[in-house]
């Protein structure tokens, strides 16, 4: 096989990568152990007191087959959603183009029980939209998930798509390829990588959805995991339980890994701009129409049903009271948590892609440590461990900004890794041969090469701290309530004017930030 | 924007840091939400001057944290929604004196005098005013086939679990596992909380469910509710069950004037009128008037069931809802 740009590269025998040195290994070792914290002391906590299993086997096949069916299901739908957005909110000459990429990710702030309440509201014999029965079950749940982490593979896929070479799509257009078989034979190889990201990120996080799944009547493992946390003093069955979904993800992360094609795509030729698709008639008409059913669908109806019942509650009387402070310490909290995340992400994201092999792939499999549990799982272990080993650190800020961070590194590091693996280590190699340090390398080449997979993962990060519920419970400082705690307990003594205009606050506050961030950074 | 950037950082980060020192403010574990007794609160560090730093949770997180916090915990005060939670952590509280225990009915406090309540929480079958089922009048008839498919139940919520664990104590944990394995094979329609089982009661989605009085008298505030109605079973079985939410002082506090001084207010008129007119749930001290649209609590068949005792058996009560598959 000649050599060519789409060839992958394997460091050749004999040849000593020293790229970054074991520097960059130490640095991700480190930013590795918070993600580890929440497994390894789930796992001493079930040695010291012991296992329990409060649901029968049977059951317990049930909960597993409904878990696998609905993960397998919401996966395969919203990375094709998120795949459909990112292509036609970056390749395509849309009005508002960036607008539209902003708009598509924002989704991801609502959280899973606001986003079903709102499909419980649309539907159901008093349904706003129509009239029907309310998808309960398998059907709502597969529904809302798929809409609603879209954006999860929309902002992973979004690096991934600006950084392909136009010349390899060119080069195929040129030999006479139609545009549908340019994007199947050299757009979606390419995007391997971003696409195996996305997947394991809509995968795993549907493994740990609580809130959809229960307002929704689905039966999972997380949904049992909750009720016996909730229903029990005693922890162990719950903690029994959590331990199996987590050996339950352990083997998805095997198996990824068994068939994981590091396709390192350098095509060693600058990168020329690309310009944008334009489209006319129909197609346009079409991708326009697609993009607003869904911006309809995953922002409009949301915001709709809160509105409703904030102006009926207004109406009624209902005093909402001041959010601002909620709505400054979510921001605050969320922020900060994203730029942590994003640096504890960035040398992991150098480790797996500059130095790949066997060790490097133990990296890449440790960073989901948190990730696919559920949060409230994730919040029991990590007191238990503060409690025990970090006391000075238990009910801090820091500590629950390093807890996020634990959480959520996979999704900073899934859009850094694709942002790197597609630029050619050959850069960095020239830089250092012609005479510049390591630092002064990784300021001007490698961070402006990673830059728009360290803000997609950013702005990843920002939107799942901003609603993120049941570990801000546990770990938070006394008196430090955010808008999604204001929305739950709102909500659960049915105080439903102030959770919707929590709500509505929520959205409103999480759009700017994102739109600065996404029209500046990952627009060209 | 970075230094807009850093002035939220720092903000956030002195708001919420201070508070661990040993003196300063009364620290209390609230399972009661924000919603329902943060006016209150308020009120009490106005009147009394005394600074309170409130954690607020669910009640029966509040109790494993306190739990696995131990000796050293922070709280002085843990206010929770339901008598299991604070029976789960009666180890950790001391005995309130007997000038505050007799301020209320000795059926709604500790036996040993560890928590006291605050205010009646009463189970009732909700029910939609233009269905014809027949009304329960036991809890047994809850379970009769002509309510298939027709009643909600929150199989998750604090409330159930408690009145599955005064069902143990009524009836054992037999004829509990019973009651429940009939409830499941009724085609029960399920729910996350009690809130919607009432919405979708008055909009006649469901016949009715199992619930607390308060949610309908809330849904009313809000505009709606009109549609539906509560019906307390009259047999005085667990069917009308009355929890009531409570305090109790952590043993190890180092604020006991300030808690005992928390303990008397929320036992006081002002807030036990607080709880009739706003939370719409039932004072229990004397002298102060029921709340609107109920029955007074006095009128209620509410069951004789030793609340110090539940703590005990809600775990039991969790695997055996689990166990009928309803979780």
């Amino acid at each position: 096989m000649t050599a060519g740009p789409l060839t992958a590269r394997q460091p050749e025998v004999g040849q000593i990568r020293r790229r970054g040195g074991w520097g960059w290994w130490v640095a991700a070792g480190v930013a590795l152990l918070p993600a580890l914290i929440p497994p390894v002391s789930l796992l001493f906590q079930v040695i010291g007191t012991g296992t329990t299993l409060a649901v029968p086997p049977g059951r317990l096949a049930e909960l597993m087959l409904n878990t696998a069916m609905l993960t397998v299901a919401v996966t395969i739908t919203a990375v094709t959603i998120g795949l459909a957005t990112a292509w036609t909110t970056t390749r395509v000459a849309l009005p508002f183009r960036k607008g539209w990429m902003t708009l598509a990710a924002l989704p991801l702030v609502v959280p899973s029980y606001v986003a079903a309440l709102s499909l419980i509201a649309a539907t159901g014999p008093s349904g706003v939209i129509v009239e029907s029965p309310t998808p309960y079950g398998f059907v709502g749940s597969w529904l809302v998930l798929s809409v609603f982490t879209a954006p999860l593979a929309h902002l992973t896929l979004i690096p991934g798509l600006r950084t392909i070479d136009p010349a390899t799509e060119e080069a195929a257009t040129g030999l006479g390829a139609s545009r549908w078989r340019v994007f199947a034979t050299v757009t979606l190889p390419q995007l391997k990588p971003a696409l195996v990201s996305s997947g394991l990120l809509v995968g795993l996080y549907t493994l740990s959805d609580f809130g959809a799944v229960s307002l929704l009547r689905y039966d999972t493992f997380t949904r049992a995991i909750y009720t016996l946390y909730r229903g029990q003093i005693d922890r162990r069955p719950s903690a029994t339980l959590s331990l199996i979904l987590m050996a339950l993800a352990i083997v998805i992360l095997l198996v990824e890994r068994r068939y994981r094609a590091r396709v390192p795509l350098h095509s060693g030729r600058p990168r020329r701009e690309r310009p944008l698709l334009s489209l006319s008639g129909w197609p346009r008409a079409a991708s326009i129409s697609a993009l607003t059913l869904y911006i309809m669908l995953a922002l409009g109806l949301p915001l709709a049903v809160m509105a409703v019942s904030v102006f009926r509650g207004l109406e009624s009387e209902q005093i909402v009271g001041s959010l601002g402070a909620e709505a400054v310490r979510s921001l605050g909290v969320a922020i900060v948590a994203a730029l942590v995340t994003v640096i504890l992400a960035f040398p992991v994201a150098m480790v797996t892609t500059r130095r790949p092999g066997r060790l490097s792939g133990w990296v890449e499999s440790a960073m989901w440590g948190a990730y696919s549990l559920p949060h409230i799982t994730v919040g029991v272990a990590a007191v238990g461990f503060a409690l025990a080993s970090a006391r000075s650190l238990y009910q801090t800020l820091i500590y629950l900004v390093i807890i996020y961070g634990a959480i959520f590194l996979p999704q900073a590091a899934g859009a850094t890794q694709d942002s790197l693996v597609r630029a050619s280590p050959e850069l960095e190699d020239a830089s250092r041969g012609l005479g510049r340090g390591p630092v002064a390398t990784l300021m001007r080449v490698t961070l402006p090469l990673a830059w728009p997979g360290l803000v997609a993962g950013a702005a990843l990060v920002f939107l799942s701290v901003m609603k993120e519920l049941p570990a801000t419970l546990l770990l938070r400082p006394n008196g430090f309530e955010t808008l999604a705690i204001r929305i739950w307990s709102s909500t659960a003594e049915g105080f439903i004017t102030r959770a919707s205009a929590a709500g509505l606050v929520l959205l409103a506050v999480s759009i700017v930030p994102l739109f600065l961030v996404m029209s500046r950074e990952l627009s060209d | 924007m970075t230094g807009a950037l850093a002035v939220m950082v720092v903000s956030t980060a002195c708001g919420a840091g201070d508070g661990s020192e040993a003196e300063g403010p009364l620290v209390v574990y609230s399972g009661r939400s924000e919603e329902l007794v943060g006016p209150l609160i308020e009120q009490f560090e106005t009147e009394s001057g005394i600074g309170v730093e409130i954690r607020y949770g669910e009640s029966s997180e509040l109790a494993a944290t306190l739990l696995a916090e131990g000796e050293e915990t922070e709280a002085d005060v843990f206010f929770a929604q339901d008598p299991a939670s604070l029976g789960a952590a009666a180890g950790l509280m001391a005995s309130l004196p007997e000038e505050t225990l007799e301020l209320v009915d000795a059926r709604f406090r500790d036996r040993d005098g560890s928590w006291i309540g605050t205010s009646g929480r009463v189970r009732v079958v909700v029910h939609n005013t233009d269905t014809d089922l027949p009304l329960p009048q036991t809890i047994d008839e809850a379970v009769d086939p002509a309510w298939a498919g027709q009643m909600g139940v929150a199989p998750t919520n604090g409330s159930f679990l408690a009145f599955v664990s005064a069902m143990i104590l009524e009836r054992g944990e037999d004829g509990t596992r019973a009651w429940l394995e009939a409830l499941a094979a009724n085609d029960p329609v399920e729910f996350d909380g009690n809130a919607p089982i009432v919405e979708a009661t008055d909009t006649g989605e469901l016949g009715g469910g199992l619930v607390n009085h308060y949610y309908l008298l809330r849904l009313r505030a809000e505009g709606q509710g009109n549609n539906a109605e509560n019906h307390f079973i009259p047999a005085g079985d667990v069917g009308s069950l009355v929890m009531p939410a409570g305090v109790g002082i952590m043993t190890n506090t180092d604020s006991p004037e300030a808690a005992q001084e928390f303990v008397d207010f929320l036992l006081a008129e002002e807030a036990q009128t607080f709880f009739a007119t706003e939370t719409f749930e039932f004072p229990l001290i004397d002298g102060v008037p029921q709340p609107d649209g109920v029955p007074p609590l006095s009128e209620i068949a509410a069951p004789d069931i030793d609340l110090s005792e539940l703590a005990a058996v809600l775990d039991l009560a969790t695997r055996l809802v689990a166990e009928a598959g309803l979780v």
